[in-house]
């Protein structure tokens, strides 16, 4: 996907179609620029945690309930996924959202994974957060920081 | 005299398959060379020329896919089954095993595999081999009582020519004696002894309840398994 500068939609506190949405990088992360990548933006830290931001179409205008149901249900029937967290979230630019947090076992490293999910326009906005959980618990204030900047 | 001649000049002409009245008309055998002496035992004058053909000769093969709880001790449990059975494991790994038991063993070694894990697919095969046998058998018969003829021939060879064209010929009917005997040896071993192929699978939980995949293909690439792949 391409992304265009949006400084004119930032300051009317709105993203306008055609515009790829963005959000703020914790500290200490490098954005990795991939082209033909399924992601809007996607970084990573010496660590080994990776943020990503992504949109997929939504023409029918599924609900937020609706997508975020969808999106646990998805995740939670995986084999080493579990919900340890559900929580309506209200993005900077004012969007409601949900904050879906998992534990995911990966062969013997035990993982932490982060999934803020918005409506934007006739978008699904998702934010992901993950790494090792040693690498992730001690900025995870950062990392809920950043996914709920989504704008 | 004549059969002589017809024999040098066309060696290939021989008739490979037993012919009873040909056999009649060259007398009876006498093996004097250690090398055909060798080759024809047990086969002398006072055993009979042609073997009995048995009723039926069968290969038996069993390929099964057994469940079980503890895949390690399935494959030993089997492994003792086979030996307590008359047989032997002829390969092993972590997962699956071959072995071979005695075949008037076979049914019941397939009762017992039952004991073992829930058979989750069977493959059972008996292959009536009799014809093959039977002709293998003759064939083996033939080219032995074709080994005595020329050396027959050899002892009342003329020259050296007719001589190195005799045993030219002798060292290619030993050649096919041995390969002969060899197939008859392995499918014999086939024959006696049943094999059964089988591999193990680990118990897996049956999901209680069926999901609806949902038509959003982009659902599928959330997670960790793209996130962290570059």
């Amino acid at each position: 996907m391409l992304r265009t500068p949006c400084t004119i939609m930032l300051a009317l506190a709105a993203i306008a179609p055609g515009c790829s949405p963005t959000m703020d990088l914790p500290a200490n992360f490098v954005d990795v620029d991939q082209p033909h990548d399924a992601y809007d933006l996607r970084a990573v830290s010496a660590d080994g945690v990776v943020v990503a931001l992504r949109s997929e179409d939504n023409p029918d205008r599924g609900t937020l309930d609706f997508w975020a149901k969808a999106i646990q249900q998805e995740l939670t029937a995986r084999p080493g996924y579990t919900l340890t967290a559900n929580d309506p979230v209200t993005s900077a630019s004012g969007d409601d959202g949900v904050l879906l947090a998992f534990d995911v076992k990966k062969e013997a490293t035990e993982m932490k994974y982060l999934l803020a999910v918005f409506l934007k326009f006739d978008k699904v906005v998702i934010a992901e957060a993950a790494g090792p959980a040693d690498a992730v618990n001690p900025i995870r204030p950062e990392l809920r920081t950043a996914l709920l900047s989504v704008r | 005299m004549l059969f002589t001649v017809a024999a040098i000049a066309c060696p290939a002409c021989v008739a490979f398959q037993a012919d009873v009245d040909a056999e009649a008309a060259l007398g009876p055998v006498t093996a004097t060379v250690a090398d055909a002496a060798e080759l024809l035992k047990p086969f002398t004058e006072d055993e009979p020329r042609f073997v009995a053909i048995d009723p039926r000769k069968v290969i038996y093969t069993a390929s099964l896919q057994i469940a079980a709880p503890d895949v390690d001790a399935a494959v030993t449990r089997t492994a003792r089954l086979a030996e307590s059975a008359g047989g032997y494991v002829q390969q092993m790994t972590n997962d699956a095993i071959v072995i071979r038991v005695p075949a008037d063993a076979f049914g019941h070694t397939l009762t017992a595999l039952a004991d073992i894990g829930t058979i989750v697919t069977r493959e059972i095969t008996a292959r009536d081999v009799t014809e093959e046998y039977t002709d293998l058998q003759i064939r083996l018969t033939s080219a032995k009582a074709l080994l005595v003829r020329l050396q027959n021939l050899l002892e009342k060879a003329s020259d050296v020519k007719q001589a190195l064209e005799i045993e030219r010929e002798m060292a290619r009917v030993q050649a096919e004696i041995e390969k002969l005997q060899g197939s008859l040896n392995s499918l014999s071993s086939r024959i006696n002894y049943a094999t059964f192929t089988i591999r193990f699978l680990p118990v897996r939980r049956i999901p209680q309840t069926m999901r609806l995949q949902l038509p959003f293909w982009w659902l599928s690439r959330l997670g960790l398994e793209n996130l962290m792949t570059f």
